[in-house]
């Protein structure tokens, strides 16, 4: 379903909505103080590029992003490997990651800000506790399901350590660790606005509460949609590398 | 490309997969026979038997419970085992492949890229070899998994039903191209088929073994003339003398049933490790 209909059915589903919301928003009465209009939000947008607000509060939580991903993934990936290679490991900690995984870690974000400060440490720190845990959890069934087969054919041919890790484990678990990025960077981003909504200086969750404390709805319409086309932009880019690097599937459907 | 010889010795070997609940069935008991260096051995039994293990453990790819494996080039001899599974690398061409094996046997990255593609020339997939193994039929990555084992130039192959996928022409062709390659260089090889007709082609001595656990039951030598024709060795007299021994051996002779006569097979024994 790569054709150009459905492409077309989706853009046009969106100025749909945006229509609907303009007509809601300016004849509805009182309405525009709720939700505000595509109008102001687009004129608000055109303002703050202008002037720089929009960048000095995209680049924080891009950053926080960005951060607490690859952090989350080197952490994460780290875990799982170390689970998976060791029983003794796996059975000490398997208990305090399924107790991290079922807390609900945004509960974290003012101990965070008190122990991090109100920067973009306490974001990083918030954006890892709840990115790691998926990438572990994947990285552990990525190294589960290795093609035993794969590694005996290496193995009989004497590959060394790194010849192994190379050829089959690696690219075994490159399918496992894209994954986990997608899922990743819509969590990322709930750790990094979570915590500006607690405390922070800048940062387009600050701009939210900030825009609600003036009694400006456009401004919070405005940040919440750049972030959504902030984490739409990371998972397209994230897409057009997967496309790279899992071309060997071919087209789903088209092969095996 | 001329390969060190090497024989092999197999002496009392017994492997046990972990089972279920701790208990642990032998999958290969007390297994003892020698190949010399340059002989072709095919190895027959009932599905289940354990030939893939007796190979996986002769290449010291699951651990012993007993018994022990001597290969006579010492630890140094490299084997090219062709799995059951073709278990070539899904991420990797054809070609790419065969450059793994080709740079684990110690050839220079730039040299690689043409052997490989020469290789799979020699199997007839000269076409394919930019293509990955899931844009391949089963008969095709087969022949890959073949060229990517000669491409390690081994003393020893380890061939667990190689030619099984493949169609009888391709079959006759890809034969015939490995049995030159044995007469050049005078490799060792261990031949798991369930085509008994293949296995007396081929092999110097045929293996017959027991349903589960695994065991040697009868050894027929096969003694026809060299150089062997994948094809017309078929008709070579005294062949179907030979194939009837197999047969016999399997315990298919006596009234017509697989019911496990003197010296055949046992019957079944399910082990509770499923
Ligand atoms: N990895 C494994 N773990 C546990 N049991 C195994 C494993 N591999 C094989 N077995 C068991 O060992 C026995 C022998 O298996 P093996 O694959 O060696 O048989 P085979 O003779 O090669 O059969 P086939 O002709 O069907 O390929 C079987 O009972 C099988 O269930
Ligand atoms: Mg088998």
């Amino acid at each position: 379903m790569r054709g150009a209909v459905p492409r077309a059915a989706s853009w046009g589903l969106a100025a749909l909505l945006v229509a609907g919301w303009q007509a809601a928003g300016s004849a509805v009465p009182g309405a525009r103080a709720l939700v505000s209009t595509p109008v102001l939000v687009a004129r608000r947008i055109v303002e703050i590029a202008g002037n720089g607000v929009l960048w000095h509060n995209l680049v924080p939580t891009l950053e926080e992003t960005v951060g607490g991903l690859a952090l989350g993934l080197v952490v994460g990936v780290a875990g799982g490997v170390l689970m998976a290679r060791s029983r003794f490991a796996a059975t000490v900690l398997d208990p305090y990651v399924v107790g991290i995984n079922g807390l609900p870690r945004v509960a974290l974000g003012p101990f965070f800000v008190v122990w991090f400060g109100i920067g973009i440490l306490s974001k990083v720190m918030l954006a890892v506790s709840i990115v790691f845990v998926v990438v572990l959890f994947n990285t552990r069934e990525g190294i589960a399901s290795i093609d035993a087969d794969l590694v005996d054919v290496l193995r009989s041919m004497r590959a060394s350590r790194w010849q192994m890790l190379r050829t089959v484990v690696l690219p075994s678990l490159v399918p496992w660790l894209l994954a986990s990025i997608k899922i990743g960077i819509g969590l990322a981003l709930t750790g990094a606005v979570v915590g500006e909504l607690v405390g922070a200086s800048a940062g387009l969750g600050w701009y939210i509460t900030n825009s609600l404390n003036i009694i400006d709805m456009t401004g919070a319409v405005t940040a919440l949609l750049v972030m959504g086309v902030l984490a739409m932009a990371m998972y397209y880019a994230v897409l057009i590398v997967e496309r790279r690097l899992l071309a060997w599937r071919g087209e789903p459907g088209a092969g095996h | 490309m001329s390969a060190r010889r090497a024989s092999v010795s197999v002496r009392e070997v017994s492997v046990r997969y972990p089972g279920a609940a701790g208990e642990a069935g032998p999958a290969v008991e007390g297994v003892s026979f020698a190949v010399e260096a340059g002989e072709f051995v095919a190895i027959v039994g009932p599905s289940g038997c354990g030939k893939s293990t007796l190979l996986k453990a002769i290449a010291g790819l699951v651990p012993l419970a007993a018994g022990e494996v001597t290969l006579s080039g010492g630890a140094e001899t490299r084997v090219g085992f062709v799995f059951q599974s073709d278990a070539l690398l899904p991420w990797r061409t054809a070609s790419g492949n065969i450059e793994v094996a080709l740079r684990l046997s110690g050839e220079r990255a730039t040299a690689a890229k043409g052997r490989a593609r020469a290789l799979l020339e020699r199997v007839g997939l000269g076409e394919a070899s930019e293509k990955f193994p899931g844009q391949l039929s089963g008969g095709m990555r087969k022949r890959v998994a073949l060229a990517r084992a000669l491409a390690y130039d081994p003393a020893v192959f380890l061939m667990d039903e190689s030619f099984t996928a493949l169609d009888a022409q391709t079959r006759i062709q890809v034969g015939n191209f490995f049995l030159e390659i044995l007469a050049q260089s005078g490799q060792t090889v261990l031949f798991v088929t369930h085509d008994i007709e293949e296995a007396v082609t081929l092999a110097d001595r045929v293996l017959v073994m027991s349903r589960g656990p695994g065991r040697i039951v009868r050894t027929i030598e096969v003694g026809l003339a060299r150089p062997r024709d994948y094809y017309a060795s078929r008709f070579a007299s005294g062949f179907k003398e030979r194939q009837q021994a197999v047969w016999d051996a399997l315990g298919y002779s006596h009234g017509g049933g697989a019911a496990g006569g003197s010296g055949g097979v046992r019957g079944c024994v399910m082990r509770g490790w499923a």
